[in-house]
């Protein structure tokens, strides 16, 4: 620590240090350890035994004229700030804390002593002619004078009985009753002002310093609050919060209140001020009301883990309700009807010390809850429609489809879209193609399910097992296999064949799958043009299919990394796939497919729509097309 | 002849916060010389005399085999026991024949049933014979309740008598068929300066007592046959004792006719007045000056004022002027305290949290604790869980605090609630009466009344 001595024989020489008194107040300029501050703004008495002040300052060290805005706080040396650094001693170098710059007691310390008395009596006289604009003109007066009556006395003792009551005595009360002195005809009382309350500051002029940096206004805990941020930054902030708080209680310390101007959002949270922390068990010897405080602590309690567990309650209140817990309703809350953060706040909130959650507890909850709140609610609408089509060489509709949904828990959910076009004689396609469509609805969904090279794998294993089936069951006859299987928001596909998977995001289209047939294989090695594929005769032969083989080889079923590098893509609300046999994309271009879903109400009369056009179109080949569009919100 | 202390709960607002609360604490403890004089006295006994007073509540009745109706109601004739009005009589022979009272005391009798009658006026108790005949009169009536028309007589015997101890002690057993008289008559007594003591048995109106007993800084007692338990419940046969007491409580009522003059500035608005020591009452702030009942000589009686203070820039400021009238009854003079002002600083930054005096913190608590039963038992029928969950607040904070006897009002309340999901009658009278029962005094530190581990202990915890 450093003490007067030392700041005197600085070689920085400041006006006041001449004097005995270091006085504190706008535009004054001192040294505190090595260095030199100017007094910017009084921000007020933010703790109740301290006084809090914006400054600007330079290291004697540093280049001169690199100033930088610091905060300084000044209280009595037994009180909240000697307490504080105590706790920082413990807490040693801790992300969550700003640094603390210098520390000093000073032997006699003025704050904000008035600037001279006759501007004290000016203010009184002008204040009685207007009082409003004696509020607009005179601040710097004002800001002089009010300051004296709250003369820091930090043992914890501002109210003082003898100062504060107004004792009447026996004699000078009693009068004989016959006329009233307050005068009845006004409804209000006249406006009637009076010198700001000097406490005489004999007691200690000893004040212990600290000076700190400032944090950036635009970041601070109170300037985001002002703003409505969604339930997740909510949760996360008061996570934050939670773990500096737990924290400090393993360390045997509590946190009891929080000074929202003066911590940091940034990654993670900064704590300027730690003169709301206590240690646990501290007896209070005067009640404390706080926006944040727990509301045993006005009536001076033993400070102990409910009051932090109430703190962080206090802020997730504000954070959910746009304005902090008003004192009158502490004892019944009204709190906004959201599962699970109603519940949070009913319980840390409690009047009841005993029924808040330990810190520890508390801090679990709020992750927990978070959590819950990122799960995106999928909900999935469904659209189909398949036709025979007006061939007279086809008399079965040899496409199967299906669509299986399943929740798997609260928060996760799964669909499948499946499309399978059989081909072969005597009705040997519609077989095929009922058998993968059936091996894909039926097939359990494993307990590892998570990790999508899992799932994927999954879908690999399904394909074959159908293939093995159809090659068991169908002679001379196979089947294209297409299918999605989204879970939540992630989408995977599986396919073989020439069936196609199409995604309609806000309007554009895009093909997911790939042809596996002669004439993209023509077309991608240059042979054909992508405009002589639609016409070419052999555009019905596949190169892959399901059926032909005993086995599948690696890579034979195509997933998203054909597409997009990765096995999954996130889906986007209004997102729509289809699915559909080439009986569709023969004769309706992409194209079109994506105007008829953009200009179609709903997904049911888009389909049918389509199929409309595909019978309008002369309808060669079976067609089905399977829609599902997804709509996601995340909570609140 | 009266110290006043005003205190507020924090010595300095915040500026430029709106909707603030200001509480301040108006304590009153007479002078040692008022507090030994002794006030004459002037008790107004209002006795219902409706059919049902001759009930059988207490003794072991023996049946005759007879039946009677009266008032269209069947009763079946028996023998030895005692019935509601032959106890009341009991316990005001005891009074007249207690020897505790002189020629000062007056008593007068009134009863009501359909209709009203003075059965003696004033008389000094040393009267015995006069007043005996009187009591005994008490048998010859039955009909309903109309007790109204009783607090009319009895405010018309009560209100021209000054610079005395003056009570009305209501005992009734029923609904009252014209509440909205006795409600008018309340602010009449409240305005003479008359408390109310209002006694209830069986099917009486509890708001509509407790509303008389607030109004007019008095006192409400739920009487029950069987044996008492919690605040403010009184066995019947005990009736005799509470009668006595509340004779002896007005002896000592050394100040009365208390009246309260406040007068704000613009953005300062007083909302509430509440006796929080040594009972709960809570008064209107219909007009000015707002009458605020008596004080005792031995102890300090205790009142809040809850202001809502509108945002105000910094500065040292009055925001109020507070006044107080009274009558010191056994001196025969009235006093006055000149009006004082209420000035408050605002100051920046003391949006943090600030300090507060905990004693007047303690009394407001009890005030709410107060309220948050009440509202339990508004609740209690459309949603019994959540009166559930306010009354085990109210009973657990109850603990803290220390107050054994509303505490166990409390705890039947939640008990009936857990098991049967409403809230009887009998009980909802213990508990709305139980919560205006006496309060715990504050000016001792809190944190060492009860330790956590008795308080745990207490509440099974």
């Amino acid at each position: 620590m450093q003490d007067l001595e030392e700041v005197k024989n600085s070689e920085f020489r400041i006006q006041n240090l001449d004097r005995t008194d270091l006085s504190i107040k706008e535009k004054e300029c001192f040294c505190i350890g090595e260095f030199q501050v100017e007094v910017v703004a009084y921000l007020g008495l933010l703790t109740a035994d301290v006084h809090y002040f914006k400054v600007k300052f330079q290291s004697f060290d540093s280049e001169p004229n690199i100033e930088q805005l610091g905060l300084l706080r000044a209280g009595s040396v037994g009180g909240s700030l000697n307490r504080e650094l105590k706790l920082r001693e413990t807490l040693g170098e801790y992300g969550m804390v700003a640094k603390l710059l210098a520390h000093t007691t000073v032997e006699s310390v003025l704050i904000n002593p008035p600037s001279a008395l006759s501007e004290l009596e000016n203010y009184q006289e002008e204040q009685k002619q207007e009082a409003t604009e004696f509020i607009i003109s005179d601040r710097e007066v004002i800001g002089a004078t009010r300051l004296n009556s709250v003369d820091i006395d930090t043992n914890a003792e501002i109210i003082e009985k003898t100062v504060q009551n107004y004792q009447i005595t026996p004699d000078n009360s009693d009068k004989i009753c016959e006329n009233n002195t307050t005068d009845e005809h006004s409804e209000y009382l006249e406006e009637e002002y009076y010198p700001e309350k000097e406490i005489s500051s004999d007691e200690s002029r000893q004040k212990l310093l600290l000076l700190s940096d400032f944090p950036a206004e635009n970041t601070t805990l109170a300037t985001w609050l002002e703003k409505k941020h969604s339930s997740e930054e909510y949760l996360s902030i008061a996570i934050q919060v939670c773990q500096f708080s737990s924290y400090l209680y393993q360390r045997q310390w509590c946190f009891i209140d929080l000074l929202p101007q003066l911590i940091e959002i940034g990654k993670p949270l900064k704590f300027f001020d730690l003169t709301t922390a206590y240690l646990v068990d501290e007896s209070l010897s005067s009640g404390l009301v706080g926006d944040y405080c727990a509301p045993e602590l006005s009536a001076a309690h033993h400070i102990q883990e409910s009051m932090a567990s109430y703190a962080v309650g206090a802020l997730l209140y504000q954070c959910f309700n746009q304005q902090p817990l008003l004192s009158n309703q502490k004892l019944d809350i009204k709190i906004e009807p959201i599962p699970r953060i109603y519940q949070l706040l009913k319980i840390s909130l409690s009047p009841i010390p005993e029924e808040r959650f330990p810190l520890s507890q508390l801090l679990g909850l709020l992750v927990e809850t978070r959590n819950l709140f990122r799960v995106k609610k999928i909900q999935w609408q469904v659209a189909s429609n398949s036709t025979l089509g007006l061939s007279t060489n086809r008399l079965t509709n040899e496409d199967n489809y299906g669509v299986r949904q399943q929740q798997l828990s609260d928060s996760k959910n799964l669909i499948m879209g499946i499309v399978a076009d059989g081909m072969g004689g005597m009705a040997q396609g519609e077989v095929a193609s009922k058998i993968a469509v059936k091996t894909l609805l039926e097939e359990p969904i494993p307990q590892e399910f998570q990790e999508e090279e899992l799932r994927a794998n999954w879908l690999i294993e399904l394909f074959q097992k159908a293939n093995e089936s159809i090659a068991n069951t169908v002679k001379d006859g196979g089947t294209t296999l297409s299918t999605v299987l989204a879970m939540c928001d992630r989408l995977m596909v599986a396919h073989v064949g020439d069936s196609r998977i199409y995604l309609i995001r806000k309007g554009e289209i895009a093909q997911l799958s790939e042809d596996h047939s002669l004439v993209a294989m023509m077309v991608a090695s240059g042979q054909i043009t992508q405009e002589e594929s639609l016409e070419h005769p052999d555009r019905n032969v596949l190169t892959k299919s399901l059926g032909s083989k005993r086995t599948l080889s690696d890579g034979y079923v195509q997933d998203l990394r054909r597409i997009k590098q990765e096995l999954a893509l996130t889906l986007e609300d209004g997102d729509i796939l289809l699915l559909c046999s080439d009986g569709v994309w023969d004769l309706v271009s992409n194209n079109e497919l994506a105007q008829i879903f953009a200009n179609t109400s709903s997904l049911q009369s888009a389909v049918d729509a389509t199929i409309n056009q595909v019978l309008h179109e002369g309808a060669s080949d079976n067609a089905t097309l399977l829609a599902l569009q997804c709509s996601i919100e995340t909570a609140n | 002849m009266l110290n006043i202390t005003l205190t507020p709960h924090r010595e300095f607002l915040p500026a430029d916060s709106p909707a603030q609360k200001l509480f301040i604490m108006l304590k009153l403890r007479p002078t040692k010389e008022v507090a030994n004089t002794r006030p004459s006295t002037t008790f107004a006994f209002l006795i219902d005399t409706s059919g049902s007073m001759y009930e059988v509540v207490a003794g072991e009745p023996q049946p005759t085999g007879q039946t009677f109706r009266v008032d269209d109601r069947d009763y079946m004739g028996v023998t030895g026991g005692e019935t509601k009005i032959d106890i009341v009589i009991k316990s005001l022979q005891e009074l007249i024949w207690s020897g505790k009272l002189n020629e000062s005391d007056r008593i007068s009798l009134v009863q009501f049933d359909d209709q009203a009658s003075t059965l003696v006026g004033l008389t000094p108790a040393t009267e015995i014979s006069q007043l005996q005949s009187a009591v005994d009169g008490l048998r010859n009536f039955s009909g309903g309740t109309c007790m109204g028309k009783g607090m009319s007589l009895a405010l018309s015997l009560l209100s021209n008598q000054n610079m005395t101890s003056r009570r009305a002690l209501i005992f009734t057993d029923g609904e009252a068929f014209d509440e909205v008289e006795c409600r008018e008559l309340a602010q009449k007594f409240a305005q003479n300066g008359i408390p109310i003591t209002a006694l209830g048995v069986g099917d009486y109106n509890e708001d509509l007592l407790l509303y008389l007993s607030d109004k007019t800084g008095g006192c409400a007692f739920h009487i029950v046959p069987e044996n008492a338990t919690g605040a403010n419940q009184v066995s019947i046969t005990d009736l005799p004792k509470i009668i006595f007491e509340q004779v002896k409580e007005a002896q000592k009522e050394v100040i009365n006719n208390l009246t309260l003059n406040v007068r704000t500035v613009e953005g300062v608005k007083l909302n509430r007045v509440t006796r929080v020591y040594p009972n709960l009452a809570e008064f209107s702030l219909t007009q000015q000056p707002y009458p605020i009942g008596a004080a005792l000589g031995d102890d300090d009686t205790i009142f809040i004022l809850e202001f809502d203070v509108d945002s105000r820039a910094t500065s040292r400021v009055r925001i109020a002027q507070l006044g107080l009238t009274y009558d010191v009854p056994g001196q025969k003079r009235r006093g006055e305290l000149t009006p004082q002002n209420v000035v408050v600083q605002f100051i920046v930054g003391q949006n943090g949290a600030a300090q507060v005096d905990q004693e007047v913190m303690g009394y407001v608590q009890q005030r709410n604790i107060a309220q948050l039963v009440g509202d339990a038992t508004k609740v209690a029928d459309s949603n019994p869980q959540e009166a559930e969950r306010l009354l085990e607040t109210a009973r657990r904070l109850t603990v803290k605090i220390g107050n054994k006897a509303m505490e166990e009002s409390l705890n039947d309340a939640q008990d009936e609630l857990r098991k049967t999901r409403k809230l009887s009658a009998g009980t909802r009278k213990t508990v709305k009466m139980g919560s205006k029962g006496k309060t715990v005094k504050m000016d001792d530190d809190l944190n060492d009344r009860l330790s956590d581990e008795q308080i745990r202990a207490i509440s099974g915890t």
